[in-house]
């Protein structure tokens, strides 16, 4: 198909749909009432969700702190509240861009660039958000162990020297897969911008 | 005649740009209606900022495609909307199956084009002139000519590579 034979289907189309009449104004005012509005927070609920499981999560191991009797518990039970604070902030901030779009803005232009930048700051913030992840699984392991349990893994040299290269071959694998994935996303929103802006 | 009263109007007069936006920019109908839900929220919330400097088409069209834009980022997320009582392109007296075919076959060769590019590529194919374009977008109407043939060479070696 030649480019005049897309331009000849698009115009085809193009009538038919200019002269359709599908929108009553009981439709129109129906997706401009506040049912409507909430599509976002819909987005927003379930990290919305999550982020307060981690806090209330944080909140217990303080509460539990005096439990963690070895010095490398202490420092993992504080990686742990660490990590549980910090994962659902770079969630929020992820998605927190969204929300505060403009759509009114005066070109296609200066939507392009918020949405490149965006993009950015998102893949960013999404691969720390996946290595942080990563390091979380490991120090909360014997952390949750020792809570519910009442038993301390920390000193189990076996179980680290299995468990933990086990981690390290699985983190090498996923961190590359994941840093493809990210760096071409990241690498076309980049070029987006340079051609925006030149 | 009221706000909402002219809303309602302005876009029922205009309702074929909404959907072919929405159309262009995605590839299915629980998609397309999803945007055309999100366009006429958008333009909704932003009919005060409408001064009547532009066109009501132009200004629904900067809009509809900045919408679209943010559309493709948020469409991985299940999200809940108003059921739109009939679909777009279920009309068998309006789009033919034909039509729905040579639609798959343009949205194939845009996929592939950046979205600056693929919107002045869908202003293009609504004829609108070089200053129009220029206008929606916000590029020089020079820069307009420059990016048009380029994406032309793009598609074409696209089309000769798929022969």
């Amino acid at each position: 198909m030649e480019l005049d034979e897309l331009k000849s289907a698009w115009e085809t189309l193009s009538i038919k749909m200019d002269k359709q009449q599908k929108l009553n104004s009981k439709l129109i005012e129906q997706m401009t009432n506040l049912k409507y509005k909430n599509r976002l927070n819909a987005i927003a609920r379930p990290e919305f969700t999550s982020g307060i499981i981690c806090f209330i999560m944080a909140v217990v191991l303080i509460l539990n702190f005096g439990t963690f009797n070895t010095l490398l518990l202490q420092i993992f039970g504080g990686l742990s509240v660490l990590f549980l604070i910090v994962l659902p902030v770079l969630s929020f901030k992820s998605i927190q861009g969204l929300q505060t779009i403009n759509m009114s803005v005066p070109t296609y232009k200066n939507t392009l660039k918020e949405f490149a930048k965006q993009k950015i700051r998102f893949q960013k913030l999404q691969k720390l958000n996946i290595f942080l992840s990563f390091r979380f699984m490991i120090v909360f392991a014997p952390v949750s162990v020792k809570l519910l349990a009442g038993k301390d893994i920390s000193q189990n040299i076996t179980l680290w020297l299995t468990v933990l290269p086990a981690s390290v071959i699985v983190l090498f694998f996923v961190s590359r897969w994941v840093l493809r994935h990210y760096n071409n996303a990241l690498q076309k929103a980049e070029e987006l911008l340079t051609e925006i802006e030149s | 005649m009221d706000k909402k009263e002219r809303f309602i109007k302005a876009i029922q007069e205009n309702e074929g740009i909404i959907y072919k936006v929405a159309t262009f920019y995605t590839n299915s109908k629980d998609d397309r209606d999803d945007v055309v839900q999100e366009i006429i929220y958008s333009l909704w919330k932003s009919f005060d900022s409408f001064k009547q400097m532009s066109s009501l088409s132009t200004w629904m069209y900067q809009i509809a495609m900045n919408v679209a834009i943010f559309h493709l980022k948020k469409s991985k997320k299940t999200v809940t909307t108003i059921p739109i009582e009939t679909g777009l392109l279920n009309s068998p007296e309006s789009i033919t199956e034909n039509d729905e075919e040579k639609l798959k076959v343009l949205q194939e060769h845009v996929k592939d084009l950046n979205l600056l590019d693929k919107g002045i590529l869908m202003l293009y194919l609504e004829n609108k002139s070089h200053e129009e374009i220029a206008q929606i977008t916000g590029i020089s109407k020079t820069n307009v000519g420059t990016k048009l043939s380029r994406i032309k060479e793009k598609l074409k070696s696209k089309i000769n590579r798929t022969v």
